[in-house]
């Protein structure tokens, strides 16, 4: 599988194009080739094998979050990105649970992210309390408006589906749950 | 205008499906109401983060499943770097300084011990001070140029043994091709050579061979002094009678600068003769135990002898400059002399004489080497 996998892209670049792509044999390849050592990283550094696990996948969504950027371009290996990414999400935890004892072991180079470190943080933040926001608001709302925004379903579809009586009551439901959505999410966030 | 058709008109703003004339009605109340705009602004920021979770959890429900289907298929290895990767990435600040201080370090240190002369002498000696003594390639072209030579002396040596009365005749290994070489001259008539101790220092077997006169004796280490590359070859053959006196001198006074000189060598089966001038009354780095002369030498010419306008020995080639052509150093006959003189008297050596008669000084030059050949003796050597 390992094999097959490694002469399917012929470079870095054409994996990068496969995952911007959203190819699924591209990320189980990605996910396959630095799991380990990245997730060691954490390991090695007061981390638990789900903590590990949980870090390495937000670092795969920064990755995959910048591959989408128009503008984006990778100056160094995808190894060493996500390295970099995870060594960074993992020390800020660290920072926040607990004192830092010793010292830290890195087994890779990495690179230096302080600068990208805070509009990447806040933007975080803000993921973090619309996920917040979503459970506040619960069923059936959160399901409607990501058939809708997300699922991009017409309001047709929508109404057969939730067994609303015609598109029009489907479509006032909706924006119903946005103005919810948006006074919870921007209450959390003031 | 309620909260829901407000949310309404806003979605259809930002999705560019008013009509012009809605727009800009749309706009003015903006302009107007600046609670408008900012549920405007605060809609849209709220889309955008909406749909960059929601495809956060999208990526993670997909990353979960290749998570679960790598684990079930058992390629999630648990991983250990290699020692050095560790030990690299967590030293490699001091590593780099402690490399640039011992470079540092080292550099200057090469550099006060040059200056000082503490090895630099060693390591020039090394490199520019070459040893004559031939390493013949043993090649198939090589054999069969010297096949004729092989059989004839083949012959000679049986003639020989046919001549001589005695009931135990050794027979000498013929000329074998591949043994490394060198030269050595008579200083005895009871049978005694002079070559370089380099030359024949890993020796099993010594023979030499004197195509001119065309004789071949086995002969032994009677001394050698490694220090002054000096070595007395002596015979060990029941065929040997002693020669006849020896036609020339060791010259006692120093040489002069710029007199003309020549040798008599065997750097290969034919002798070679080679001539040039005394260009220094000291050798290798000022070395006052041998001439520096300008002559063309090779590997071979190891214990060749250095020879005056007269016929008379000046000195022994011993080594010649590897980086400057033509250059060769030459043991002079002084110290030759004096090195014999203070040879520890051992075993059945007799008080060696060396010649002091020159018969040659009134002879040309060509005549000279005629008589010379039959002194200047090939050195095959049997490791």
């Amino acid at each position: 599988m390992l094999q097959a996998h490694k002469h399917k892209w012929l470079s870095e670049a054409a994996l990068q194009t496969a995952l911007q792509q959203g190819q699924a044999d591209a990320l189980r390849y990605v996910y396959q080739q630095y799991y380990g050592s990245i997730a060691f990283f954490v390991i090695n550094n007061q981390g638990s094998e789900a903590e590990a696990k949980d870090v390495f996948q937000e670092s795969m969504i920064v990755l995959l979050e910048n591959l989408q950027k128009p503008d984006f371009s990778l100056q160094c290996s995808l190894k060493t990105f996500l390295y970099s990414i995870t060594r960074r999400k993992w020390l800020k935890k660290l920072v926040r649970n607990k004192p830092i004892l010793g010292k830290i072991e890195d087994h890779e180079a990495f690179l230096n992210l302080a600068e990208e470190a805070e509009e990447e943080d806040n933007r975080e933040q803000q993921l973090a309390l619309m996920q917040q926001a979503m459970q506040m608001l619960g069923e059936p709302c959160s399901g409607l408006l990501n058939d809708f925004y997300v699922l991009e379903k017409t309001m047709q579809e929508i109404s057969q589906a939730r067994q609303y009586t015609n598109a029009d009551n489907a479509k006032n439901q909706k924006y119903k749950c946005l103005v919810r959505l948006r006074k919870i999410f921007f209450t959390l966030y003031a | 205008m309620n909260a829901l058709q407000q949310a309404e008109i806003i979605e259809k703003y930002l999705k560019d499906s008013l009509s012009q004339e809605e727009r800009q009605a749309f706009e003015a109340q903006m302009a107007e109401n600046p609670d408008l705009s900012q549920a405007m602004a605060q809609q849209a920021h709220l889309l955008k983060i909406f749909q960059q979770q929601a495809r956060r959890q999208q990526w993670l429900a997909q990353m979960e499943a290749v998570h679960q289907q790598l684990e079930q298929e058992n390629l999630l290895k648990p991983y250990r770097p290699k020692p050095w990767a560790m030990f690299w990435q967590q030293h490699r600040q001091t590593i780099r300084i402690v490399a640039v201080v011992s470079f540092l370090v080292m550099s200057f240190t090469w550099v006060l011990w040059q200056s000082i002369g503490l090895f630099g002498g060693y390591s020039a000696k090394q490199v520019a001070y070459q040893e004559l003594r031939r390493e013949e390639p043993s090649n198939q072209k090589n054999t069969k140029k010297d096949a004729s030579a092989t059989k004839s002396a083949k012959a000679e040596t049986k003639d020989e043994a046919q001549q001589t009365t005695q009931p135990k005749k050794e027979q000498l290994p013929a000329f074998v091709v591949g043994k490394p070489r060198a030269t050595a001259f008579v200083i005895n008539p009871q049978g005694y050579w002079l070559t370089t101790y380099h030359a024949i220092r890993d020796a099993k077997q010594l023979v030499l061979a004197n195509p001119a006169s065309q004789k071949r004796f086995k002969v032994v280490i009677a001394y050698a002094n490694e220090e002054e590359d000096v070595a007395l070859l002596q015979v060990q053959d029941s065929s040997f009678v002693p020669f006849e006196p020896i036609p020339y001198a060791f010259r006692t006074q120093t040489a002069a600068l710029g007199e003309a000189v020549y040798t008599l060598a065997y750097p290969q089966q034919a002798i070679v003769y080679g001539e040039g001038a005394l260009s220094a009354q000291v050798g290798f780095e000022g070395s006052p135990q041998s001439y520096q002369i300008s002559i063309p030498v090779n590997p071979g010419n190891s214990g060749s002898p250095l020879i005056d306008a007269q016929g008379n020995v000046l000195g022994m080639i011993q080594a010649k400059d590897q980086q400057l052509d033509g250059v060769a150093f030459a043991l002079k006959s002084s110290q030759i002399r004096e090195i014999l003189a203070q040879m520890p008297q051992q075993k059945n050596l007799p008080q060696l004489l060396l010649p002091q008669v020159s018969l040659m000084y009134w002879l040309a030059r060509t005549q000279q080497v005629k008589i010379w050949e039959k002194w200047v003796w090939m050195v095959e050597i049997e490791k």
